[in-house]
């Protein structure tokens, strides 16, 4: 505040400061001059008044009488989504419905049998739509049917004199080109609510337009949006434009150019039909995704149409969880996947020389309890490499009990692990990485030290999604970055001016020196290369693969230990894991495979992996190799428990 | 002890017609919120409550002598910029403007506020600065700022329309205590010159936005529509309007905001010209009443007081009137003691309560300072 406020103590002190003779003429000459000002503003408005009720009087009752303005929107139609390629996977096409203005209906009941019979729809549902907008204005199109073919748009249209109030009108509506490809990412539309139109977030959207309810569709909301238009017509009394006093062309969204790959996308929701699980791969270069597959995948044309209450609780209930995104939703106990990070952890804290051989006999004893190895056998002397590349359980159960669960959990975070990976999408899930602090708060019971072994292979607590696993494996493969995954190249307006360019984000560099990363990759290369590795059903004959097995057990029930998977609940199977990146050398992609209750890592996900690694380096391996390193892995791993 | 005075000065002219106006807006409002078919709305009951609060506070406001708010104008100026700067973290947003700030089902709107501390802090600070021979341009740096300050915060809301307001109100005031020429002269130029300039800061949908404000035929679908609907109302109207609730375009819901911003059309509609004229006379008395008050105030912050509520009142009643007769650009403004609104009615109300409390206290100056 600039000026100073005479403080006064009681009413006495009230200053009070009258005015000068001299100022008081010149403040009444002022207003005098303000009420002429005011009589001006005044007569104005009689003058107005007169004009418009007694002048014009007539002329706006017959206007208010038959009141035949109407505003005519039209959408602007959504960008596309396409692929790193340039191929369109999700466009705009032109849609047409038939709709009803009351204002200009003569006899509804007559109109809505005549039209129940070209429309092919019941009396009553047509009714339903009417009663339901009885709170609109009356010059408001009602929405009757919506995305009808051209066969009865020309019926309409031929039968319109006889039916006044009836309009067609065009809008564009979602096509998905490839199905119900990558379903999840692109998420689905859901038409706009009464809350959402009252909100601040849709400014451009009309009531019965459409918004994404999730995935990319919401994330990219306001890029795609196309802004609508429309016009101000009068209308005779069957409803046909007279004249246009105002025309604004509606204007098309943006077009998203996504980092996916069509193609590898296909090949891996081919790989995963009929499965549950997750298929997510990524350049390791800079954290591009190249697929993005939860699967089963949902029906985005299903929910532009509405779902059902019935249709809603089957997808609810399906027990492959069709609805969440698995990639960032799916939460799974990594498996021996986790050894990788045990291996990181072992090596940079130096608690074993990774040359020193260990005994495993199959089992590995622990107080009072006795920790199986997936090898009843025993592996006999394992060094580090040999190790991960038979993902021997009893050394890692060493390393866990060197390192204690403070440090695994230290180089887990470390990881990118317990969590999110900070995507665009929604609703991504952080997993788990257990400590002592969050078992005492989670359950009030101390940490036990056996637990840290199970910890140490990818049991027990620890949770992962697909997407982190995916992490993990690409900073391995990439020197140690952890990359913020990128989904869209850039957004390019329909002039093709480039609206938004992404730039790949490093969030941060795993605790691990390069050195002990190539001894990593030397032996994720080993599991698919080596003889005995468990990995070989992803071994491809022109390029070297490196990557890791993990069979998550969802249960640990020895009565099912030794049955058959198919003897075995659905819900009790274990989870199948596979990790992975090629070339070794070089390494530009890195996949993350999970399928949900299907059995071991290397018989069910590697397969999955090398289907997509397959497609990405466009060449074939040897015919006869796959087939035969599949029966080899299923040898190895069948019946067994190879984590 | 009420002095006998008070009553013998008290307004009572003034008060009629503030109670006229208020019942006519809750008849107003009914209709408004009438329909032939669905459920009748509750507005004009809400308002009828708001308008029994107002007048509570309205009594409060009689009970002290006004010189005091010389005073206070700082701590009210300071409690009101408070609740803008709220209304921008902890506002609801309704129709994409964060303007009100909800405590439990009472939901308030601190821009109408605003404008009341803002003509209380430039009387008091006219008043406390008493320049004799007219304003020069350094002498109304202050004024401007506080001025500027609930003028930014509004804007950001964003609310165009009191923002506008508040200008409007800044300069009748300014040309009501006087400026030199120089001065004058002066602020048109550079009023006029920073026009082009302003506009090549603006962004383009802003722009967008400023040209729909001139030209609402460019906008067809949004005020053009609205300001011919509104039109079509008020002149279907006649001489004796369609009768009360009898108004088929606010029935039919042609018009927009019909209880707000265009109750006056309503009115217009089934009231006719008879109607709408009755209006504006009543208005009309309201502000030369008011003004009476300002001339016949013996010293000067109630004068100053006196027309810069007036000046809210006034500048009101153009903006909405002008834009429901079609005369003026769409603006959300309200229409005092007609429009619903219960912000809008306490402000308006206790802008009223002060005027009477000018005029029932002008005799104590008699008695010599």
């Amino acid at each position: 505040m600039v000026y100073i406020v005479r403080q006064t103590g009681s009413k006495r002190d009230l200053r009070i400061r009258t005015f000068d003779p001299a100022e008081i003429e010149e403040y009444h000459r002022r207003f005098d001059r303000i009420t002429v000002f005011v009589i001006v503003v005044f007569a104005v408005f009689f003058a107005r008044l007169w004009y418009l009720q007694i002048i014009k009087g007539d002329e706006y009752l017959k206007r208010s009488e038959r009141n035949c303005l109407r505003i005519q929107y039209m959408p602007g139609p959504r960008g596309d989504i396409l692929d790193r390629h340039g191929q369109v996977l999700v466009q705009s096409r032109p849609s047409f419905s038939i709709s009803l203005v009351r204002e200009d209906v003569k006899d509804i009941n007559k109109l809505l049998n005549r039209l129940s019979s070209l429309l092919k729809k019941s009396p009553a549902l047509l009714w339903e739509k009417v009663v339901a907008a009885k709170n609109m204005p009356r010059y408001m199109p009602i929405r009757l049917c919506e995305d009808v073919d051209a066969d009865t748009v020309a019926l309409i249209e031929m039968h319109r004199f006889e039916m006044p109030g009836v309009t067609i009108e065009i809008e564009p509506k979602r096509n998905y080109v490839y199905g119900n490809m990558a379903a999840h990412l692109f998420g689905y539309l859901g038409e706009i609510n009464e809350k959402e139109l009252k909100g601040e977030s849709f400014k451009n959207v009309r009531m019965g337009e459409f918004v994404g309810r999730c995935g990319l569709e919401k994330v990219y909301q306001a890029d795609l949006a196309g802004i609508g238009g429309g016009r101000q017509v009068e209308v005779d009394a069957a409803g046909r434009v007279i004249s246009v006093y105002g025309d604004i062309p509606p204007v098309s969204g943006n077009n998203i150019h996504l980092t996916l790959d069509a193609d590898l996308q296909r090949v891996a929701e081919d790989a995963m039909a009929g499965r549950s699980g997750a298929v997510v791969a990524m350049d390791p270069r800079n954290g591009k995704i190249l697929t993005w597959a939860s699967c089963p995948n949902i029906d985005l044309e299903a929910f532009l149409h509405g779902l059902s209450r019935e249709e809603w609780s089957g997808l609810v209930n399906d027990p492959l969880r069709p609805l969440p995104d698995k990639v960032i939703q799916g939460q799974y106990p990594p498996g021996s996947t986790y050894k990788i990070v045990t291996m990181a952890a072992a090596l940079e804290e130096k608690v074993i020389d990774p040359a020193a051989p260990l005994y495993c006999s199959g089992y590995y004893p622990f107080g009072n309890r006795v920790y199986r190895c997936w090898e009843e056998k025993g592996h006999g002397s394992v060094a580090m490499h040999k190790a991960i590349v038979r993902s021997c359980d009893v050394y890692f159960y060493e390393m866990g009990r060197r390192l204690g669960v403070k440090r695994l959990a230290r180089y887990a975070q470390g990881f990118g692990l317990g969590s999110p990976a900070k995507v665009e999408l929604e609703h991504e899930k952080s997993g788990l990485v257990p400590t002592p602090e969050w078992k005492l708060k989670r359950f009030k019971v101390p940490w036990q030290e056996g637990e840290t072994l199970s910890i140490a292979i990818g049991q027990g607590f620890d949770l992962v999604t697909p997407l982190q696993m995916l992490r993990v494996i690409s900073a391995v493969a990439n020197g140690g970055a952890l990359y913020r995954p990128q989904f869209v190249e850039k957004i390019v307006s329909l002039d093709g001016k480039i609206i938004k360019q992404f730039k790949p984000i490093i969030d941060g560099r795993v605790p691990v020196c390069k050195r002990n990363l190539e001894i990593i990759r030397d032996g994720l290369a080993g599991v698919v290369n080596e003889p005995h590795g468990t990995g070989g059903a992803c071994r491809l004959s022109t390029v070297m693969v490196g990557g890791k097995t993990g069979t998550a057990q969802v249960v640990r029930l020895p009565a099912y230990r030794e049955k058959n998977i198919s003897a075995i609940p659905y819900k009790y199977r274990d989870h199948a894991w596979f990790v992975a990146f090629a070339p070794v050398e070089a390494p530009e992609i890195a996949i993350a495979v999970l399928v949900e209750h299907s059995g071991h890592g290397g018989s069910i996900a590697a397969p999955v992996a090398r289907a997509v690694l397959e497609e990405y380096f466009g060449k074939k391996s040897g015919p006869d190799a796959p087939a035969h390193l599949r029966e080899a892995a299923l040898v190895r791993t069948g019946g067994a428990n190879d984590r | 002890m009420i002095d006998r005075r008070y009553i013998t000065n008290f307004d009572w002219p003034l008060l009629g017609v503030v109670l006229l106006l208020s019942m006519l807006g809750v008849l107003n409002l009914y209709s408004a919120g009438y329909s032939a078919t669905g459920p009748a709305t509750t507005v004009y009951l809400r308002q009828l409550y708001w308008l029994g609060l107002s007048g509570v506070i309205m009594v409060v406001v009689l009970s002290f002598d006004y010189r005091r708010i010389a005073e206070w104008a700082p701590y009210i100026y300071v409690v009101s910029i408070i609740t803008l700067v709220a209304v921008l973290f902890v506002g609801k947003t309704v129709s994409g403007s964060q303007r009100w700030l909800g405590f439990g089902s009472l939901v308030f709107q601190p821009s109408e506020l605003a404008k009341l501390a803002t003509v209380i802090a430039l009387a008091s600070y006219f008043y406390h600065k008493d320049v004799k021979k007219g304003y020069g341009l350094s002498d109304l740096l202050a004024p401007a700022g506080i001025v500027l300050l609930p003028f930014i915060l509004i804007v950001k809301e964003p609310d165009l329309g009191t923002s506008l307001l508040l200008l409007f109100i800044l300069a009748s005031m300014v040309l009501f205590v006087g400026l030199k020429w120089g001065a004058f002269l002066t602020l048109l130029g550079f009023g006029l010159t920073s026009v082009p300039f302003i506009w090549s800061l603006l962004k383009d949908y802003q722009k967008k936005r400023v040209e729909s404000f001139l030209w609402p035929e460019r906008d067809p679908l949004g005020a053009g529509y609205h300001a011919l609907q509104s039109k079509i109302a008020v002149g279907s109207g006649k001489i004796l309007g369609k009768g009360y609730l009898e108004g088929s375009q606010s029935k039919l819901n042609f018009l927009p905001e019909q209880h707000t911003d265009f109750a006056f059309s309503v009115l217009g509609e089934e009231w006719g010209f008879i109607g709408s004229i009755l209006l504006i006379i009543l208005y009309f008395l309201l502000i030369l009443l008011g003004l009476q008050v300002a001339i016949r105030s013996k010293e000067k912050f109630g004068t100053f007081l006196a027309f810069g509520i007036l000046a809210m009142i006034f500048w009101h009643l153009v903006v909405n009137v002008g834009m429901v007769l079609g005369l003026m650009p769409v603006v959300g403004v309200p229409l005092p003691l007609i429009s619903y609104g219960g912000s809008s009615a306490i402000t308006t109300l206790t802008g009223i309560g002060l005027l009477l409390n000018i005029r029932m206290r002008r005799f104590m100056l008699q008695k010599g300072p």
